[in-house]
């Protein structure tokens, strides 16, 4: 076996549906403490690699390993147990929560998330609570939400809601984050505090793969970028070289590609 | 033996047709479980007990009246109740609830007009059968079956061949598409809400023809015909025509061995194990075309 | 007096319905339409367990609850499956298929029939047989009712209930194993609607089938909305008026054959009408996606 120090290796994945190959074969390694950026046109199926690597959607074909062990098509709870978190396209904040209730139901619980405990009050399930609730206010405090706690999540402007997604999956003390497109629709000061936490995160030894439309984005944190054309990888390298590869140059004026 | 219980079965399966094709025109328009179709099913066999045993209307004059007041209750109840919550953008769960709303209150407000007692629309005494195929067959019998052959014919030339038909068939197919091209999806709805209901009232009429009226009628029918609907693979006519006279079958061949009073429970065991397992329903699996 | 007291206790067992199905519906967000099912299993088992083996219904009731905890395993298990519409109809039609059994199973529970002569609850060899010695005991099981329901859906469990509610995908990749979760909720749920129905029995010492219809989840689901989906305070509010409202039309003298189908009317004219105009009910802040 080649996955020896790859924190995550991706083997042949492909994904169909109906007759559609979404995913093609796609296999890459991502090593720890890097930011890789997963780009490519629309319908690339960047999402759907994301989607299987934390279990939302099962693969047609082809191995994920993280850590050494398979995942293939394990539930995404069990996912996010060995350490996988992910925040949305689309975000997912749970609206009608507060912010801290957000981070809480990200944060682990052996006792206090069980029917039993739920009912009988115990000592460990205050224990845990002050230590989880020390945690989320931690990362509330590294996003720059801590003024927004008691606040609806549903409340907030777009740009806190990706922050709080993001603080949230940090609060599930994961080691790789998949963040897809952390920064679309943010305006330009919360994109800047964005790019700079991803750095911080990346210090601190965390990994993150992110799938990003910005380009500038992707020059300003990524080690190395992956390029996803038609379900196929078509370029795996620094982001300098991707710029100048003929065939992502193809890939991106063969579709309406307004991001360059 | 066989025989007659094959008979039975296109019997019944016809009406479930009747009752399905009706719930899967609306279906296919606005996307939600149309439940309310139940109580326009009992409220066509009420309308035509009221003309003809009450008011002495004349049968010619009276089907036609009855027909057309279930397709108003169908249509009203639109207007009332889904089109200010499709204006909301509601969701089909909500759309469900109250149409399970309408549907308690339409019963309950014939119930309480008519009574919970059994009636009849039959007069004078049951005739004897004719004899094919060592089935027996009542002269009722073969105008439920011609009845519903000829709707189901002319609802296939109405979707086929008419502007309008064709018009829902677009809707049905890509809404958005459709609303492109010019079409009015709430013309198209107050349409299917008229012929399904005018269905859903002419089938209520005819097993009006053959057993007794109450006002809990609409609730096994609707049923029937959801998961004769759900069976065809939700949305397609032509399955749900299969749907009908599959369950229909499968109801009356199973009698052999199931006591009746569980009919019930085996439609809804048979709506689960679809639901859970087969959503896209079995038509869709032999016949590629209908489903979502 | 004995009236009201007897609208007293009544209402004490659909605040227990009414909370209990609201942790299924209001804080965990799976719509279901079955809930008459566990009050059902609940009434018969401990009336079956009094009658056949003159078990006490202080035992029996708990048995009832376990085995209508138990059935909430496979009535909710379409929610692990299902969402939003469809599972409304699957559990709508997990409650026909219950009550179908209670009616067709006669050797068991003599179906359409009914269960005549339950035994009461007695209290130190002393039987209670009147609304006012139920009251001081159904309340006792409202308040019971209540503490749990609230101190779950006020623990880190029942944010995690509250979380599937508002975005279970969400939930899911935070590291729930969000099927568990709902199925619990089913089975907690279903325990207290169990200890409804057992109250239920043995207070009014005859049970049929006709009292756990389809009607009689949809009354129970109306009881919720009404109050508020999510709102403990509003399941007591919409049981205790929706319980005494149709009382009233008994009350100012109409026969039973009218009112029977002028509260059903009244239940059916509400549903449009919250689904209208107030979703979200009484007191509630969450409304059906």
């Amino acid at each position: 076996m080649m996955e020896g120090k790859a924190l995550l290796s991706v083997r042949d994945l492909t994904k169909t549906f109906g007759g559609l190959m979404a995913v093609n074969c796609v296999s890459f390694d991502i090593e720890k403490g890097t930011i890789t950026a997963l780009i490519g046109p629309n319908g690339a199926g960047k999402t759907t690699v994301i989607n299987i690597i934390s279990g939302l959607l099962r693969a047609t074909g082809g191995k994920v390993v993280f850590k050494g062990r398979d995942i293939t098509n394990l539930p995404p709870y069990r996912i996010s147990h060995l350490g996988i978190a992910r925040t949305f396209q689309n975000i997912r904040v749970f609206p009608q929560m507060t912010v801290l209730e957000n981070m809480l139901v990200a944060t682990k619980y052996r006792k206090g998330e069980t029917l039993l405990y739920s009912v009988i009050p115990d000592r460990d399930v205050k224990v845990e609570d002050e230590q989880n609730l020390k945690k989320a206010l931690h990362y509330l405090e590294f996003v720059g939400l801590m003024d927004k706690k008691d606040e609806f999540a549903g409340n907030l402007s777009h740009g806190q809601r990706r922050l709080l997604e993001l603080a949230r999956a940090l609060a599930t003390d994961a080691d790789l984050l998949l963040l897809d497109e952390p920064t679309a629709g943010v305006t330009p000061r919360t994109r800047k505090k964005l790019l700079q936490l991803f750095t911080r995160l990346k210090n601190s030894g965390k990994t993150i793969m992110i799938i990003e439309h910005n380009m500038k984005v992707v020059r300003a944190v990524s080690d190395r970028v992956i390029v996803l054309s038609n379900g196929q990888k078509i370029f795996d390298g620094p982001p300098d070289k991707a710029f100048k590869d003929s065939r992502v140059i193809e890939a991106y004026l063969g579709t309406k590609w307004r991001y360059m | 033996m066989l025989n007659q219980l094959l008979l039975n079965g296109i019997i019944a399966g016809s009406i479930y047709a009747l009752i399905a094709i009706g719930f899967t025109i609306i279906y296919r328009t606005v996307r939600f479980f149309h439940l309310a179709h139940g109580a326009v099913y009992t409220a066509g066999a009420y309308a035509a007990y009221t003309l003809i045993k009450l008011l002495k209307v004349s049968p010619i004059l009276a089907v036609p009246i009855a027909v057309l007041l279930s397709a108003l209750l169908g249509v009203v109840i639109d207007l009332l109740v889904y089109r200010p919550l499709r204006k909301e953008g509601a969701s089909d769960l909500v759309l469900l609830l109250a149409s399970f709303g309408a549907f308690i209150f339409v019963q309950n407000l014939i119930q309480l007009i008519y009574g919970a007692q059994i009636l009849t629309l039959r007069s004078g005494e049951v005739k004897e059968g004719h004899h094919i195929f060592g089935a027996v067959i009542t002269d009722v019998q073969i105008l439920i079956l011609l009845v519903s052959l000829f709707l189901m014919l002319v609802l296939w030339l109405f979707i086929h061949k008419t502007k309008i038909g064709k018009a829902m068939r677009a809707v049905a197919d890509d809404p958005l598409g459709a609303s492109v091209v010019g079409i009015d999806p709430e013309r198209i709805i107050f349409v299917a809400f008229l012929v399904g209901s005018a269905l859903a009232g002419i089938a209520g009429m005819l097993i009006s023809l053959e057993t007794n009226i109450e006002p809990t009628m609409g609730f096994t029918a609707i049923l029937k015909g959801m998961i004769a609907a759900i069976i065809g693979g939700i949305g397609s006519i032509p399955g749900s025509v299969f749907g009908g006279f599959f369950l229909g079958l499968a109801e009356n061949l199973g009698i052999w061995k199931i006591p009746s009073g569980w009919k019930d429970a085996i439609s809804f065991v048979i709506l689960i194990i679809f639901l859970l397992f087969r959503p896209s329903g079995i038509w869709s699996a032999l016949y590629d075309r209908g489903g979502k | 007096m004995e009236y009201l007291l007897h609208i007293l206790v009544i209402a004490g067992i659909y605040i227990i319905l009414t909370l209990s199905l609201n942790l299924i519906v209001g804080f965990t967000g799976l719509p279901s339409l079955g809930h008459a099912a566990f009050y059902c299993i609940g009434a018969y088992t401990s009336s079956l367990l009094a009658l056949r083996l003159g078990v006490s219904p202080w035992l029996g009731m708990w048995a009832g609850a376990l085995l209508a905890a138990a059935s909430g395993l496979i009535i909710g298990y379409p929610s692990v499956r299902l969402k939003g519409d469809y599972l409304a109809l699957a559990t709508f039609g997990m409650g026909v298929i219950v009550y179908s059994i209670a009616k067709n199973w006669v050797s068991l529970t003599r179906g359409p029939l009914g269960l005549p002569g339950i035994p009461g609850f007695s209290v130190f060899g002393y039987q209670l047989s009147s609304p006012w010695m139920y009251i001081p005991l159904v309340y006792v099981f409202v308040l019971l009712t209540l503490i749990v329901i609230h101190r779950i859906t006020s623990s880190p469990f029942g944010r995690v209930l509250k979380a599937i509610r508002e975005d279970e995908t969400a939930a899911q990749s935070l590291g729930k194993n969000t099927s568990r979760y709902k199925l619990l909720s089913f089975m907690v749920g279903a325990f207290f609607a169990g200890i409804a129905g057992s109250l239920y029995a043995h207070y009014i010492t005859f049970i049929d089938p006709s009292s756990f219809t389809v009607m009689e989840s949809i009354t129970v689901l109306l009881m919720v909305i009404f109050g508020g989906m999510g709102s403990i305070s509003g399941s007591i509010v919409g049981a205790v008026i929706l319980v005494v409202i149709p009382e009233l039309l008994r009350f100012v003298g109409l026969p039973s054959s009218i009112a029977a189908p002028m509260r059903q009317m009244l239940y059916g004219l509400l549903l449009v009408l919250l689904m209208l105009k107030r979703p979200q009910g009484l007191m509630g802040t969450y409304r059906f996606k």
